[in-house]
Formats: C-alpha cells, sequence, structure tokens
C-alpha cells in the first residue's frame, strides 16, 4: 500500500543496481550517535552519514564522514 | 628552435650583426627591475604547532559546545514502508521521529531547524513527519535549499515559519500521474483521497487557498511530460505557500526570535 510522490522517474528509484555497485552500509550507534557506517575489517567502520539532529556532532573532527572509528 | 646568443646580452651587441643570413635577432624582453618585496614572514607556519592539531583532532573543536537548536535535515527519497534500493539516498522516518520526540523532550533544545533538499517519496511517511513536526511543541523554521518537490511541500510549510533559498525550487504535481501505486487496486478514487490529503494538510498549514494550490498542481505547460507547477523562490512566496525568501542566517534569526518569544509567554521552562 505504497504510494509514492516524487518527481523522480519511478524506474530510477526502484531500479536495483546492487549487481552493479556494493553497497554494503550500516546503521549503528556510536558513543551515543546514530550514524550509517561501512564495515571495512573486523571493528573498523568508515563513517558514511551522521542521522543526529545536534550540530555539534558534526564538528566532531573523529566522525567526519570518511574517517575510521572502532568501537 | 634557434637560440640567440645574444637573447640575453645587451642591445649593443643585437644591432651590431648585419649578417642577412642570420636569423633575425630576438629583442631582449623589457624586463623592469621588480622593486624589493617585502619579505612574507607568515608563509610558512611552526610546523610543531600544527602537528598535534592533525595528529589528535582536538583544536579544531570548541569545548562544550552545546547547542540549544537542533538541525533536521530531509534529504533525497523520503522512505516509508518499503525499503528502497541502496543507490538512492533516503531520509527515513524511523530514523526522523524518534529525532523529533527526542527534541521536544529535552530541556536543553529550544529550537528546531529543518532543512530541506528532497525530492519526494512516501506519501504517508511524508505526512507523518510533517504531522510529528506540526505537533512540536517547540518552535520550528523550515529552509527550502535546492528542491522541497512532491511530499516535500507539506514538510516545508509543517514548520511554525518557512523560508526558501532564492533558487530553490518547489514542484507541485498531481499525484497519479508521476507518483507510483504499489498493490493497489488502482482506483483513482483512492488516489484522490490520497492527494487530498496532502493538499489539506498544504492548504491548512501555510497560505495558499486550496483553489489556488490544485491549481497549480494541475496546470498544463509548466512540466515537460506532466501537469504541474515549478516554484523557484520567490513565486512559492508570491503564491503563499511559503513565508518568506532567505537564507540560513535568516531563518536561524526567526527561530531565535520565535524561541525568545515562547520563553517571554512562559512556554518551555
Amino acid at each position: 500500500m505504497d504510494v509514492i510522490y516524487t518527481t523522480y522517474p519511478i524506474d530510477m528509484i526502484l531500479e536495483d543496481k546492487t549487481q552493479e555497485y556494493q553497497f554494503n552500509f550500516q546503521d549503528i550507534n556510536y558513543q551515543g550517535i546514530n550514524m550509517q557506517v561501512e564495515p571495512l575489517e573486523w571493528n573498523k567502520f568508515r563513517v558514511i552519514r551522521l542521522y543526529s539532529t545536534d550540530p555539534a556532532h558534526y564538528l566532531n573532527n573523529n566522525l567526519q564522514p570518511g574517517s575510521i572509528i572502532s568501537k | 628552435m634557434y637560440y640567440n646568443s645574444d637573447y640575453f646580452g645587451d642591445n649593443k651587441q643585437v644591432s651590431q650583426n648585419n649578417n642577412p643570413f642570420s636569423p633575425p635577432a630576438i629583442k631582449p624582453p623589457d624586463i623592469q627591475p621588480q622593486p624589493a618585496t617585502p619579505v612574507r614572514r607568515k608563509a610558512k607556519a611552526n610546523p610543531r604547532k600544527i602537528e598535534p592539531i592533525k595528529e589528535l583532532g582536538e583544536a579544531t573543536l570548541p569545548v562544550n559546545f552545546q547547542s540549544n537548536i537542533h538541525c533536521m535535515t530531509i534529504v533525497g527519497q523520503v522512505e516509508g514502508h518499503m525499503i528502497l534500493p541502496p543507490q538512492n539516498k533516503t531520509t527515513k522516518y524511523e530514523h526522523i521521529i524518534p529525532q523529533i520526540i527526542a527534541v521536544e523532550q529535552n530541556p536543553d533544545i529550544e529550537g528546531m531547524m529543518l532543512v530541506l533538499n528532497t525530492v519526494g517519496g512516501d506519501v504517508e511517511a511524508g505526512l507523518a513527519i510533517a504531522e510529528t513536526i506540526r505537533g512540536l511543541s517547540k518552535p520550528t523554521v523550515s529552509i527550502v535549499m535546492g528542491g522541497g518537490h512532491s511530499i516535500g511541500t507539506p514538510i516545508a510549510v509543517s514548520a511554525n515559519y518557512s523560508f526558501i533559498a532564492p533558487t530553490a525550487t518547489m514542484t507541485i504535481h498531481p499525484i497519479r500521474l508521476t507518483g507510483l501505486v504499489i498493490g493497489v487496486p488502482a482506483t483513482m478514487d483512492y488516489l484522490e483521497r490520497m492527494q487530498d490529503r496532502v493538499v489539506q494538510f498544504v492548504t491548512e498549514n501555510s497560505n495558499i487557498s486550496q483553489q489556488e494550490f490544485k491549481k497549480l498542481m494541475f496546470k498544463v505547460g509548466e512540466l515537460s511530460q506532466d501537469i504541474g507547477t515549478v516554484l523557484v523562490g520567490k513565486e512559492a512566496v508570491h503564491n503563499g505557500l511559503i513565508n518568506e525568501e532567505g537564507t540560513i542566517s535568516q531563518a536561524l534569526k526567526k527561530l531565535r526570535q520565535l524561541i525568545d518569544e515562547q520563553k517571554g509567554q512562559g512556554g518551555i521552562h
């Protein structure tokens, strides 16, 4: 029962491109901040995107997109 | 290439060369003696001072920076009940709604800024986000940067006060044409009702009338392959959809003003 209301062509949205690109993203909570990461090796993650609403989190150098974190 | 040995010599020697078979002497460029410039001493920074910043990454983060304003970004597709393929950049309502609740609950947060750059998405999820923002007791200000299309429209108007960047666009179009219906007996009546929810929400939360909004929705000749309207910056303000054209600083100023007004009324705290 989904109605998608968008300006994008629908086949662009629904086309599954997982065969072409390797997407391997996870949502985790690190230091109390929800973020999207890409797992690299054991206990190492690359930050893709923060979901936080706190502007202070985006100033944290250790959590800049692209930086590597480990739990 | 022939290099005249007199090139770097003085003019006197060049003029004395009368051999017609020799290539014409290249006139040495007029090099004006450069006035002595003061030596820039700041160019080389002390490497010892930079190292700890590089290594520890501590210097740029202000200690105890606490913002009383939280910022929520609505980007890409608004994702609903169906998980979209991973090439889509999505805003998920299961992320957004708990964040809005947290903003409402946290006494340190006094206002919320909503930044939109979305192409639309799921109707139910978009309306759920819009309704939750409308229900916040704390002041909210939205700003459309880039685009706030389709289902982005109700989200943009759900804040107490809305801004649009001068170059930002909003596309208003009917649901049934470019929208997609999955697993629904595709009755026009169902879509009509779905669309009415959007129209109702937008007209209730902005200064645009229902007739005017529907007129924009069904306008012919604006979009190349569809009916509808693209509103750029000021046009959205003229139609009463958005309150003001402005920038981030104006939006933050408005939010602080709303926070102060609410504090004056004894709303929060």
